[in-house]
């Protein structure tokens, strides 16, 4: 074999045996795996593609985000939103079950690659602000854990944005991480501040959410549906503030082979799965040339559209 | 024993019979992290032009039941790029590389299939070992497909082709049309080496909530288990009218799938979508037709193609 030929091969295949798999909300789980490798090499925003069924319904595997990891435990978590025929086989998956994971894929949070030595706003004790809406909760957990360990000073914050509060989990679990305050808002306000997460997001960022400190300078670290996406890019942008945001597509390689995933960025189209998931704040292009068929579709599972789902 | 597994398709020696289906596989430097592509009889890599082509808008590909749509558009480098780049990567490799051919007009398969040929006896050694000529691909606008639904235009092609080049030329055919036979045939009397088939079944989805297509081409073309027996059904028929070497694809996900184009009279076969369930899928059917082979006393491949096949009077050689 040639120096290229085995080259650094972080991602694998491997069979992965199933912990714990729970409800924490409404049609929200949280899936434990045993899986030493993808603990080890993984970093927050990468995802793992898993198996969810033995035949070919479904034929593909979901994409799902690394949620928490612990390389001690050797040990992999995922949360997950039942949204289709995939994720619903999922909740059947029992402690001691086993399936295929291919991971870690695709590019994470440059958390650990310098944002402090680029002198940015986390060099100099700046605010991390998560942004998540819906199971886009999903890698703030493992993000939160990575900025207390390489972005000693920075403080991070988590605002929360869901439909009610049923669809929210425990999020004692982000303190745990990390994260020194949080804000939620929901659409029917059964849960912290009614409205969107914009809402309070601007409120941050202006200085009006009570008991919080003053969050500039600041980094945005971003996940939700794509509308979300799209209106936090649009706010960070009038206030100033960079950051990354991590998408979410149906995928078909996971790999970056296909060609399936792509979106449309400010440098073209560029791969969900290889290229991203996670972009820069202001790279991805979210007008009218791209679709939004899904309507509000969850991250962590590509189902087919509406007419499809089960 | 060890069965003798090596085949022949138009001139490409292969030192097993399953290789990876074009566009499923890019140019191989991704799947070539998750295993070891010298394992493969063959690379067909992504769909080839002359310019580089930046693909369909989104969404690209959609899920179906067991199957699924994909409309990527020919997405690709350009023929430069795949020859500076990426051949040399693959030539790492001891497999069988197989340029997949692309274009919108003659014009373009015949500066491709140049511009590979003579790249190919300019470097000192082999770039790559033969040509798949894509007149299939139901995702362009121009072109593509209509190459593959009307025999004159296709013998038309390969005659021209067969003009600019020496390399191995395999012709990759629609099953979009009524009598895939003809089409064949045309392929043959034009001077085409060997045949892949299947590609894609034209195929849409439409989005209940947007009242729209859902893929960003509105068609695409369906892959996976579900268009097996489809695949089968047209690799049986061409191989008892055609003398031509058959690599046989359409849906094979397993070593019991892939006997079965075997029996029918395909001489290789291709493994594509299955790789996005299983990336090690092609290595697993691999090893699964040495397993069949043993298993029965099977001591050459020879003797399985077209097995099952009354149409097949004398067997591939």
């Amino acid at each position: 074999m040639t120096e290229a030929k085995s080259g650094e091969a972080a991602m694998m295949d491997v069979d992965v045996e199933v912990l714990d798999n729970r409800p924490v909300g409404k049609d929200l789980y949280s899936l434990r795996l045993l899986a030493p490798q993808i603990a080890k090499t993984g970093r927050a925003g990468q995802f793992l593609n898993l198996a969810c069924s033995q035949s070919s319904a479904p034929l593909l595997r979901r994409p799902f985000s690394l949620h928490l990891l612990d390389p001690v435990e050797g040990t992999v978590s995922l949360l997950y939103k039942v949204v289709g025929q995939g994720t619903g086989l999922l909740t059947e998956l029992r402690p001691g079950d086993r399936t295929r994971a291919l991971g870690p894929l695709g590019r994470g949070f440059p958390v650990t690659e310098g944002l402090a030595d680029r002198g940015g706003p986390l060099a100099t004790g700046g605010t991390a602000i998560l942004v998540a809406g819906g199971v886009g909760l999903a890698p703030m957990a493992q993000l939160a854990v990575e900025l207390r360990q390489f972005q000693a000073g920075t403080t991070t914050v988590l605002l929360v944005g869901a439909r009610n509060s049923a669809d929210l989990p425990d999020l004692d679990l982000f303190r745990r991480c990390g994260v020194a305050h949080i804000a939620v808002a929901t659409e029917d306000g059964t849960a912290g501040t009614e409205g969107f997460v914009t809402d309070i997001l601007t409120a941050a960022l202006e200085g009006r959410l009570e008991g919080w400190p003053t969050v500039s300078p600041a980094v945005a670290f971003v996940c939700g549906p794509r509308p979300m996406l799209a209106a936090v890019q649009r706010l960070a942008s009038s206030h100033g503030v960079g950051g990354y945001l991590s998408l979410e597509a149906e995928m078909a390689c996971g790999i970056g082979a296909c060609l399936g995933c792509v979106v449309e960025t400010t440098s073209g189209y560029r791969r969900v799965c290889k290229d991203g998931p996670v972009f820069g704040l202001s790279e991805v292009i979210f007008d009218g040339a791209v679709p939004q068929p899904h309507g509000l579709k969850e991250p962590g599972d590509p189902q087919g559209p509406a007419a499809e789902r089960g | 024993m060890i069965p003798d597994t090596r085949v022949n398709i138009g001139g490409i020696s292969l030192k097993n019979p399953v290789l990876v289906a074009s566009g499923t596989f890019g140019f191989g430097r991704e799947y070539s992290e998750l295993f070891d592509l010298d394992l493969l009889g063959g690379v067909v890599v992504k769909g080839t032009t002359y310019e580089a082509r930046q693909g369909n808008p989104p969404p690209r590909i959609v899920e179906t039941p067991s199957g699924m749509l994909n409309a990527i558009g020919l997405q690709n480098p350009g023929v430069k790029a795949v020859v500076e780049e990426a051949l040399p990567f693959l030539g790492q490799f001891d497999t069988a590389v197989i340029v997949n051919v692309s274009g919108h007009s003659s014009d373009e398969y015949l500066r491709v299939a140049a511009y590979l040929t003579e790249a190919n006896e300019r470097s000192g050694r082999r770039l790559l070992d033969g040509l798949e000529v894509n007149i299939s691909c139901p995702n362009v606008d121009e072109g593509g497909m209509a190459f593959g639904t009307d025999p004159e235009v296709a013998y038309d092609l390969a005659k021209r082709l067969r003009d600019v080049t020496d390399l191995p030329l395999i012709f990759k055919l629609t099953p979009n049309v009524t009598r895939v036979v003809e089409i064949a045939s045309a392929c043959q009397q034009g001077g085409a080496d060997a045949l892949s088939l299947i590609n894609t079944l034209t195929g849409m989805v439409i989005d209940i909530d947007t009242q729209q297509p859902y893929l960003g081409n509105t068609i695409g073309g369906l892959s996976g288990p579900a268009v097996r027996p489809v695949a089968l059904k047209m690799v049986w028929d061409v191989a008892a009218a055609c003398d031509l070497p058959i690599i046989g694809m359409g849906g094979i996900s397993t070593a019991s799938d892939a006997v079965q184009f075997l029996l029918a009279g395909a001489s290789a076969v291709a493994v594509g979508t299955a790789l996005f369930r299983d990336p090690l899928a092609a290595v697993r059917v691999r090893e699964g037709i040495g397993e069949y082979c043993r298993e029965r006393g099977i001591t050459s491949l020879k003797g399985l193609v077209g097995a099952a096949n009354p149409g097949i009077s004398v067997p591939e050689e």
